[in-house]
């Protein structure tokens, strides 16, 4: 098994505002969101990080895809430091998230070039992945209609096909489905098994035990910053569903449902 | 009654525990008092006449009553001709080289005495300050000896005597050196503040720079690609606006006489071309710098119109026309007062090659230096993902 993503003792502090302070009920003002989180992803693995709202799921992956910096430890894609290296760090993954919009302005077909351009994928090979993706996911009816005026599922197709126009080796993605319709969370989730099935690493956040159910080869458990537990899901799930894992852990943990 | 009550102490908390907006509020008066302050004495000292300065005046027939005038007080006057014909003088107030003629009618004197009402002629230029100021001085003078019912006389009274000596080209340029360096600086900042602020606010506010930001896409790049798409933007704005001023000028003016541009060749307009260029990027990258630290458009282009005020402030130091354009070469270190002034002094026809070397590399540096901040702030999570 190669290790391709190594996560190590991340940790990740935000200073609070007074505001915030007082919708959090606390006088500290700092929130500790990752908390010496680590572990490992494998080559052609679907890594899964599992957690409650607020739980650093995201601000973890935030830190790996680069946007954000930790405030201590490090993680690696391939031994490539993400923090000494995060240019190198860009040229290798694809990032997904909800927080990352498309202008509403421009077509997918200009979009799709302009990124293609921006990672410096050669013409011909950027037009044969584009007639790839956009027939898979059908978007050529529509590879000229402005972001602005697709459906809310379409646009999700386009901001993914976007995410993968360097076709990375390793991707992120921070809640896939969220929001989606089932057809279309379903084209979402055949997708990444297809990448899957093309050897690539992928990690994603959710708080769908379904998803995490269907897709997953290695779990990871966090509550409050820190990784609870991370382990195969075959393993995690031996004694029982990963529903009742889970909520045995989150009761574990000295959380009250 | 208790609703109004608590709708109010909700909505006065949203105002007052608001920092960035108190700033908005307030901010405005207090820039405008202490601009202001500084603008008034400044408007005031640029506008005086030098008092060491040395007058040269032309004077024919002058009865010796009057050459107390000449020893005045008021005036240093280091040069009285009394030999050149009137059209020599003329010739040389037009040239800016004396302030002054003053001709009286031939045998005045005998001509008072006999109630003849003879006539006196004072030339001048109002294209100077100076000769502007000792004319004034002798026509007040002069004019009210004459109306004496025992000494009367007439003060350029002749019918179809031009007594300015101002020529089309002279008053052109003082009107336009006033007028179009601040209303071409105020519509290169209108043309940026429109774009900048939703351009990078914008996309924060929109969520598209992230995906941006995820590209290995180096981050001056992006500041510098951004920037210029901008500056070329405004610029197009700019020059629309501009030339609808230059051809709307003749008609603007019309009331004061003929205003030509004839006087203005390429090189006047290759510089004012440089300095327009400069201005419009050192605009693009201060708005985008307050873009990129703003949550929102919305916060963009409040600060944007912070900005604003002191660019007109700026601008309004042209307003002192021909006679107030800085000398000092240090003053035209100082961002966009250097392209105002280095406009004005493009306009006179007064171009210093030194202060022009400096505006041009004082404006790189700073642009330079603003894209490399942007850049440093694209790299901040702080700015770039607080909400």
């Amino acid at each position: 098994m190669e290790e391709v993503l190594k996560v190590s003792n991340l940790t990740k502090i935000f200073k609070l505002s007074q505001k915030q302070k007082k919708i959090n009920k606390t006088n500290e003002s700092v929130k500790v969101a990752v908390d010496d989180l680590s572990f490992s992803a494998y080559k052609g693995e679907i890594y899964g990080l599992l957690g409650p709202n607020g739980a650093g799921k995201t601000t973890t992956l935030r830190i790996i895809s680069t946007l954000i910096k930790a405030d201590k430890g490090d993680a690696f894609i391939n031994g490539v430091s993400v923090k000494d290296n995060p240019k190198e760090i860009r040229k290798m993954i694809g990032f997904l998230t909800s927080e990352l919009k498309l202008e509403d302005f421009f077509t997918p077909n200009y979009l799709f070039d302009y990124f293609s351009n921006l990672y410096g994928i050669a013409p011909d090979v950027r037009e044969e992945r584009k007639r790839k993706l956009f027939s898979k996911f059908g978007v050529d009816a529509f590879k000229e209609v402005k972001v602005g005026n697709l459906s809310t599922g379409m646009k999700q197709k386009v901001s993914l096909i976007i995410s993968v126009v360097h076709d990375p080796d390793f991707i992120i993605f921070d809640e896939p489905t969220n929001g989606l319709d089932v057809i279309t969370a379903k084209t979402v989730t055949d997708f990444l098994l297809d990448l899957k099935a093309e050897g690539k690493t992928i990690i994603l956040s959710t708080h769908i035990f379904s998803l995490v159910e269907k897709l997953c080869d290695r779990v990871g458990i966090i509550f409050d910053g820190r990784m609870v537990v991370s382990d195969t899901l075959s393993n995690l799930t031996k004694d029982g569903d990963l529903e009742t894992v889970f909520f045995n852990l989150y009761e574990r943990e000295g959380h009250r449902q | 009654m208790k609703n109004i009550l608590t709708i109010l102490k909700k909505e006065l908390k949203r105002f007052f525990t608001d920092y960035r907006m108190l700033l908005t509020l307030f901010l405005p008066g207090i820039i405008i008092y202490v601009m202001y302050s500084f603008m008034g004495d400044f408007l005031t000292s640029s506008m005086e006449v030098d008092p060491t300065y040395k007058y040269s005046v032309y004077v024919s027939n002058m009865p010796e009553k009057y050459n107390v005038l000449l020893e005045s007080e008021q005036f240093d006057i280091s040069t009285v001709d009394t030999t050149s014909t009137i059209d020599e003088a003329k010739q040389k107030i037009q040239d800016k080289e004396f302030q002054l003629a003053v001709v009286f009618d031939d045998d005045f004197e005998n001509k008072v005495a006999q109630g003849l009402k003879p006539s006196v002629q004072i030339y001048y230029n109002s294209s100077s300050t100076e000769s502007l100021y000792i004319y004034q001085y002798f026509y007040q003078i002069l004019s009210a000896d004459g109306t004496e019912v025992t000494y009367d006389f007439e003060v350029n009274m002749q019918q179809g005597v031009n007594y300015d000596l101002a020529t089309k080209e002279d008053t052109s340029i003082m009107v336009i050196t006033m007028i179009a360096p601040y209303l071409l600086v105020m519509f290169l900042f209108s043309g940026c503040m429109a774009l900048s602020s939703e351009s990078i606010a914008g996309e924060k506010e929109r969520g598209t720079i992230a995906s941006l930001l995820v590209t290995p896409v180096d981050r001056k790049e992006i500041a510098t690609g951004k920037v210029l798409a901008l500056s070329i933007t405004s610029l197009a704005s700019a020059v629309v606006s501009f030339l609808g001023l230059i051809a709307s000028l003749p008609k603007l003016m019309g009331a004061q006489g003929d205003v030509t541009i004839d006087m203005y060749k390429a090189d006047t307009y290759l510089s004012i071309f440089v300095i327009i260029i400069l201005t419009v990027i050192l605009f693009t990258v201060i708005l985008s710098i307050i873009s990129t630290l703003s949550k929102s458009v919305k916060e963009a282009a409040q600060y944007s119109s912070l900005v604003m005020i002191l660019v007109v402030l700026m601008g309004l130091t042209s307003m002192t026309g021909v006679e107030g354009i800085a000398s000092n070469a240090f003053l035209y270190f100082i961002p966009i007062y250097n392209s105002v002034q280095m406009l004005s002094g493009i306009f006179a026809l007064n171009l210093s090659m030194v202060n022009f070397a400096i505006t041009i590399v004082a404006n790189v540096v700073y642009i330079a230096a603003g894209i490399f901040l942007l850049s440093r702030m694209f790299q901040s999570e702080k700015i770039m993902f607080n909400k």
